[in-house]
């Protein structure tokens, strides 16, 4: 939190940075060049850039994971979730962010708090996704119950071209504990390990009408993420795992 | 484009992305060589073989009394090692094991071979040395002396190691057994249910083996887990789809597994155990209940010589559903054929089969198992890979055998118990 606040103050100090390092004309250029460029009002839940103090967004999404096969095997390779994700403005460009992804077996709830800044219809954000993931497994062969910790930094840029908002984010996830029970058998440990990078390309815009929808590509390359709980893999490679995701902004 | 079309693009992609990245395009298995050894630098050049009898000498838990900071980090402070056919193998904490090939030159017991990683990439050799007279002196004097070298130029380590106590069980009543007909989770450089896969997983601790069954449109049963034909699966263009839509000399035309091997039938597999191997046991995981009566007479059959021969190998056909149970006993030859059940116990005894096989992930079931065992059947767990979850079985007792990915990690653990 302390770097996204040292972010804010940041960003209010950039015009006073370029008024010292240019000659006022190019800083009047510069700053006509960006008040004349669309500022961006519609709200998103992948875009950078936060709603207004506030403002809250909410979205319902359907996504896809497609496990690598040396993790799962040919068992199952699609592990759909549903998804809903939640953004609240908060003031100074700081919002607060909420996501849950369930299918039951496996479930995780991430809160984001993040800052962003608008450069016209471009936009930089910065948060940090905390994530507790639950899996239950108790139909045959299974009488087990996980769950775990981790911690996912990232940073976003996006843009907004009419009523498109396209974005594009990066994080790295962390796994800093995690619980197995098995029967009566119980199992955890603490121990920060880096899981790898996720990737993510995100467009909202309209369609159907005036329905605002939302939908993307996310890629880790990571170690087994929560979605794999069940397969107990103990693979230190990192795979490539995609998940698509599609949903509408409610 | 117009901003309609431009509109719809979206859903679309959605869809797309799902049908390319559903046909399996992700393939990260890496099948790594081992490292390389100088046949003109080996010290096993012209040496007299070792007797097992004299191998089997030097099973034990052993002491890591002298090596590298490095080496402890890798390997702990206590190996497990035992006899392995004509090798011995070391059996490291930290997932790490040894396979050393073994011969007397003058007044030496030589070991040569190499260490690797079950996970991971990390290996090297390592040449190490004791008095050949060692099976005439006590244990307790035992100490096996040499070096291990890293992957980089001039990383010689010394290593130094002394006999502590005997093995938790040196005649291989328990039953490690490897998990896809020796996969490459035992770091092997060979594809799972390959026959090289099969000759090598010994050494990486497997004192028994899974082998997964599928079976051709010529109702030849062969050893391959999916039920389908697939680029990561499969070197062979035209080798997609169902494999049961093959039949034997279509695959072998058409295809090889990824490290370039034929798919192997399972008669070939089981002649390779026989002549080849020290395994205790055969787990046959047959995929579809189709495939159980195809493979209850090579089952027979391969029994049958074994007891001509005077040996013992286990071999248990696997029946892992009730459509599985169904097919075994609609087989009259089912009661030659011994089995192993997945199910309930109940369904254990139903089926008269010899092993009941739960999966770990309902937890130790140590009273359960105790019944079972009392009626003179054993308890295979499958499928533990994770030393965090392979204690807890370990410890709890009341099983004969775990299946599992990673045998070296599964040995290490057991054996120094």
């Amino acid at each position: 939190m302390l770097v996204l606040l040292a972010l804010e103050l940041t960003g209010n100090c950039v015009s006073a940075q370029i008024s010292k390092a240019f000659p006022r004309l190019a800083v009047d250029s510069l700053h006509h060049i960006i008040d004349t460029l669309p500022q961006p009002e519609i709200p998103g839940i992948f875009c950078p850039r936060n709603p207004e103090p506030g403002e809250t967004v909410f979205a319902l999404n359907l996504n896809v994971t497609i496990a690598p096969r040396d993790v799962v095997r040919d068992e199952i390779r699609q592990i759909p979730e549903l998804g809903l994700a939640m953004r609240l403005g908060l003031p100074h460009h700081f919002g607060l962010g909420a996501r849950l992804n369930s299918n039951y077996v496996a479930n995780q709830l991430s809160i984001i708090p993040s800052w962003s800044y608008s450069f016209g219809s471009l936009s930089f954000g910065a948060y940090t996704s905390a994530s507790l993931w639950l899996g239950f497994a108790g139909f045959t062969g299974f009488n087990t119950f996980a769950m775990g910790f981790s911690n996912a930094p990232g940073i976003t840029w996006g843009f907004q071209a009419d009523d498109f908002l396209v974005s594009a984010s990066v994080e790295a996830i962390t796994n800093y504990w995690h619980y197995t029970q098995f029967g009566g058998n119980v199992v955890h440990r603490q121990i920060a390990e880096f899981e790898g990078e996720a990737f993510t390309f995100a467009v909202e815009q309209d369609a159907f009408g005036n329905q605002r929808i939302n939908w993307g590509l996310r890629l880790e390359y990571t170690t087994p993420g929560y979605q794999l709980w069940l397969a107990f893999s103990d693979t230190r490679k990192r795979s490539l795992t995609p998940s698509f995701f599609f949903g509408i902004i409610l | 484009m117009t901003k309609n079309r431009m509109k719809q693009l979206g859903p679309l992609l959605f869809v797309l992305g799902l049908l390319i990245s559903s046909s399996g395009c992700v393939n990260n298995d890496i099948l790594l060589p081992l490292p390389s050894s100088d046949p003109l630098n080996s010290r096993l050049t012209n040496s007299k073989p070792l007797p097992r009898s004299a191998l089997r000498y030097l099973n034990g838990v052993y002491k890591v009394i002298s090596t590298s900071q490095r080496g402890h980090t890798l390997f702990g402070d206590r190996i497990a090692v035992k006899q392995v056919d004509k090798r011995i193998s070391f059996f490291c904490s930290n997932q790490y094991y040894f396979s050393l090939q073994t011969g007397i030159v003058d007044s030496l017991a030589i070991l040569e071979g190499f260490w690797r990683a079950e996970l991971g990439t990390q290996q090297g050799r390592a040449v190490m040395s004791l008095r050949s007279d060692f099976a005439s002196h006590s244990l307790d004097s035992l100490v096996i002396d040499g070096t291990w070298t890293g992957d980089k130029p001039n990383d010689t380590n010394r290593f130094t190691l002394q006999y502590l106590n005997p093995l938790a069980d040196s005649n291989d009543h328990f039953l490690i057994v490897d998990h896809h007909g020796g996969s490459n989770g035992a770091g092997l450089p060979y594809e799972e249910n390959s026959l090289n896969g099969i000759r090598y997983t010994q050494y990486a601790g497997a004192n028994a083996i899974e082998l997964d069954v599928q079976i051709t449109a010529d109702h030849i049963p062969v050893l391959f887990h999916d039920a389908n034909l697939s680029t990561n699966l499969v070197k062979g263009e035209f080798a997609v789809g169902p494999l049961v839509n093959y039949k034997l000399s279509e695959l072998r035309a058409l295809c090889t597994l990824t490290d370039g091997s034929p798919i192997p039938t399972l008669q070939e597999a089981l002649d390779v155990i026989d002549t080849e191997t020290d395994y205790k046991a055969v787990w046959l995981d047959i995929k579809d209940s189709s495939g159980v009566a195809p493979t209850l007479p090579i089952e027979i059959a391969f029994l049958a010589k074994e007891k001509a021969a005077g040996r013992r190998i286990d071999v248990w056909a696997g029946l892992p559903s009730s459509d599985h149970i169904t097919a075994y006993l609609n087989d009259p030859l089912h009661t030659q054929a011994p089995s192993l059940c997945e199910l309930t116990p109940a369904d254990v005894s139903n089926v008269n089969a010899a092993v009941w096989g739960p999966r770990w992930t309902v937890g130790d079931l140590v009273n359960q198992a105790k019944g079972v065992r009392s009626q003179g059947r054993k308890v295979i767990y499958w499928t533990l890979d994770k030393p965090e979850f392979i204690i807890p079985f370990i410890k709890a007792g009341a099983l004969d055998g775990i299946l599992t990915d990673h045998p070296a990690t599964v040995g290490y653990y057991f054996y120094t118990r």
